[in-house]
């Protein structure tokens, strides 16, 4: 039976640039995005993350208008994607992983065919653009290596001044220094604008250079979203040394604590990784019936938040 | 996006221009059409004479002339074939090479893309059979043909009416250009298309026979009916260049002809995913 989209429209707060709720996509019976619901802030650069396939795609298809949710509902800085989609278009600068440039154009002429496709244009933002990224002004687009291109792209999507760029996968595929000039750009200069950057990555490098803001999602439904530095202060691991090995008892009541989520024996200590209220944890720890003799507590990598998030989605 | 679409067909629009100049150098001279119709008179006189058509209408000069530039419009051919060309690349192109994205990123509604691209074609198209008619007409009048015999406003209904032959077949190698990725795919699959549409009822009736005759001795209303729809009787005639009419019908059914695939592709991509 196919799905419905939702009747009720989203409210949106002034500082939402993205607001979802409950959207739902579907690729004929298979459901690649289930149910998302994400805020992203205004002037954050917010990282989309999530292993391949999680749906990153399929949402920012979605929100772009290049396919109609199969249910739920979206507005993008205030205006529903279905609806109005024109005025999201109009106020969002889009990039993509894949090659959307035509390869027979040149770099000017591609920027005229922006500007006429565009309700507005900023030429001189864009020749800026193209000169901080040291693209040749009069280039034949097919001549232009795979990062210059993606850097072309960019270009082209700010040329419309959007409060919002939307990159899906901008640095999929590029080498290491073509990556770090894109990333250096987005960071320094793009975002640095007061622009909102919404960008998917299955990179975890990507998203701690320039993100703010990040939400994970697998399976279609986001997982976590949050402040970056706040999502790594309330992910902790600690490593507790025992005065003598801890007895299997003491495993299982650690286990038992509220925001642990993970106990593995290491030596004569323990590992724990906990999330969530980690002061709780910290507590406790101070409690125990047997001898600690030292507690390390580290905040977590994101590679730890974003494993820990996914292998509980997959019942690990 | 104009500028984009003209400059993307402009090198078909140039091949097809340069085959149209390349088929006018076969424009049979109006003597040799003369001396031929004096042989087969001469021929058909007596025992092999055709007796069902009338010898004025039958063996006339004049008449072989304007058959011979009906031939000419072959160009009709070609420019419905250039149709195909244009139409079936005309969105499985974008689709293929990644460049949808650029253009369904951008606040352009789907309807107004389509039909950007589509007038584009058809326009192209339009000039085309203009210059084609007025081809016709000059380089009949160059090698000699009595121009008076010629009904220049029945070149122009001829002319319209290709070039809405023309456009159905853009309109069909749109619709199917809206759901294949790649031009390839999509050109191959638009000639099976019109080769089943030019071949109907035919193609469904020897499909039915294969299957089970008594089908068909059982539907003679379907039959008719199939036969009603099918394009053979409104393709259109040489007489036009005579003065004939092609038909309000004729014109009826290019029209629709013409519009039903366009209204379809519009509502597909409207839709579709990308």
């Amino acid at each position: 039976m196919a799905d419905t989209r939702a009747e009720e429209a989203v409210s949106v707060p002034e500082s939402a640039a993205i607001q979802v709720r409950d959207l739902v996509v579907n690729y004929g019976r298979k459901r690649a995005v289930d149910g998302l619901s994400m805020t992203v802030p205004r002037g954050s650069v917010y990282g989309f993350l999530g292993p391949n396939g999680a749906g990153k795609t399929s949402t920012i298809k979605t929100l772009m208008g290049f396919r109609k949710p199969n249910g739920g509902s979206a507005k993008v800085l205030g205006y529903d994607i279905v609806d109005e989609s024109l005025e999201v278009r109009a106020r969002v600068g889009f990039a993509s992983e894949v090659n959307s440039l035509y390869e027979g154009m040149t770099v000017p002429r591609i920027c005229r065919l922006c500007r006429d496709l565009s309700r507005s244009w900023d030429q001189d933002l864009v020749d800026r653009y193209i000169g901080v990224f040291s693209l040749p002004a009069d280039g034949k687009i097919r001549k232009l290596s795979k990062g210059q291109k993606a850097q072309l792209q960019l270009c082209l999507a700010l040329g419309s001044n959007p409060e919002l760029l939307i990159l899906d996968e901008p640095t999929s595929g590029l080498d290491p220094v073509a990556r770090r000039a894109f990333l250096k750009v987005l960071v320094g200069e793009v975002a640095a604008e007061g622009r909102t950057v919404f960008f998917s990555t299955h990179l975890l490098s990507d998203i701690e250079a320039v993100a703010d803001t990040v939400g994970i999602i697998k399976g279609g439904k986001l997982l976590v979203s949050g402040d970056l530095d706040d999502m790594r202060e309330s992910h902790r691991v600690f490593r507790i040394a025992y005065a003598q090995t801890p007895p299997e008892d003491e495993i299982q009541n650690l286990r038992a604590l509220d925001g642990v989520n993970e106990v593995e024996r290491e030596g004569r200590g323990v590992r724990l990784r906990a999330r969530g209220d980690v002061g709780r944890v910290e507590r406790a720890l101070g409690d125990r019936p047997h001898q600690i003799v030292d507690v390390d507590s580290t905040g977590m990598t994101l590679e730890y938040i974003f494993v820990a998030y996914v292998e509980d989605e997959d019942g690990r | 996006m104009v500028a984009k679409e003209w400059r993307d067909a402009r090198w078909k629009f140039a091949v097809a221009t340069i085959l149209v100049l390349l088929l006018s150098t076969y424009l049979t001279p109006y003597s040799e059409i003369v001396a031929t119709a004096e042989e087969i008179g001469g021929m058909t006189t007596g025992e092999g004479r055709d007796t069902t058509l009338p010898p004025p209408v039958a063996y006339n000069a004049e008449r072989m002339a304007l058959d011979e530039m009906w031939g000419f419009y072959n160009v009709g051919g070609l420019v419905a074939l250039g149709s195909l060309v244009l139409g079936a690349t005309l969105i499985s192109g974008e689709t293929g090479s990644g460049t949808i994205s650029l253009l369904l990123s951008r606040p352009l509604s789907r309807t107004r893309i389509l039909l950007t691209k589509y007038a584009v074609c058809a326009a192209v198209l339009l000039t085309a059979a203009v210059l084609g008619g007025v081809l016709i007409l000059t380089v009949a009048a160059l090698r000699g043909y009595p121009m008076d015999d010629v009904s220049y406003p029945g070149v122009l209904l001829l002319g319209l009416m290709m070039w809405l032959m023309s456009v159905f077949v853009l309109g069909v190698a749109l619709l199917v250009s809206v759901f294949f990725c790649g031009a390839i795919p999509s050109l191959a699959v638009t000639a099976l298309a019109l080769l089943a549409f030019f071949t109907f009822p035919e193609n469904v009736l020897n499909v039915i026979s294969i299957v089970d005759y008594r089908i068909l001795m059982n539907s003679q209303s379907w039959y008719e009916f199939f036969y009603r729809l099918a394009p053979g009787p409104y393709l259109i005639a040489p007489g036009v260049f005579e003065g004939d009419s092609p038909g309000a019908a004729k014109f009826l059914y290019w029209t629709i002809a013409a519009a039903v695939p366009l209204l379809a592709a519009v509502w597909i991509f409207r839709k579709k995913s990308y």
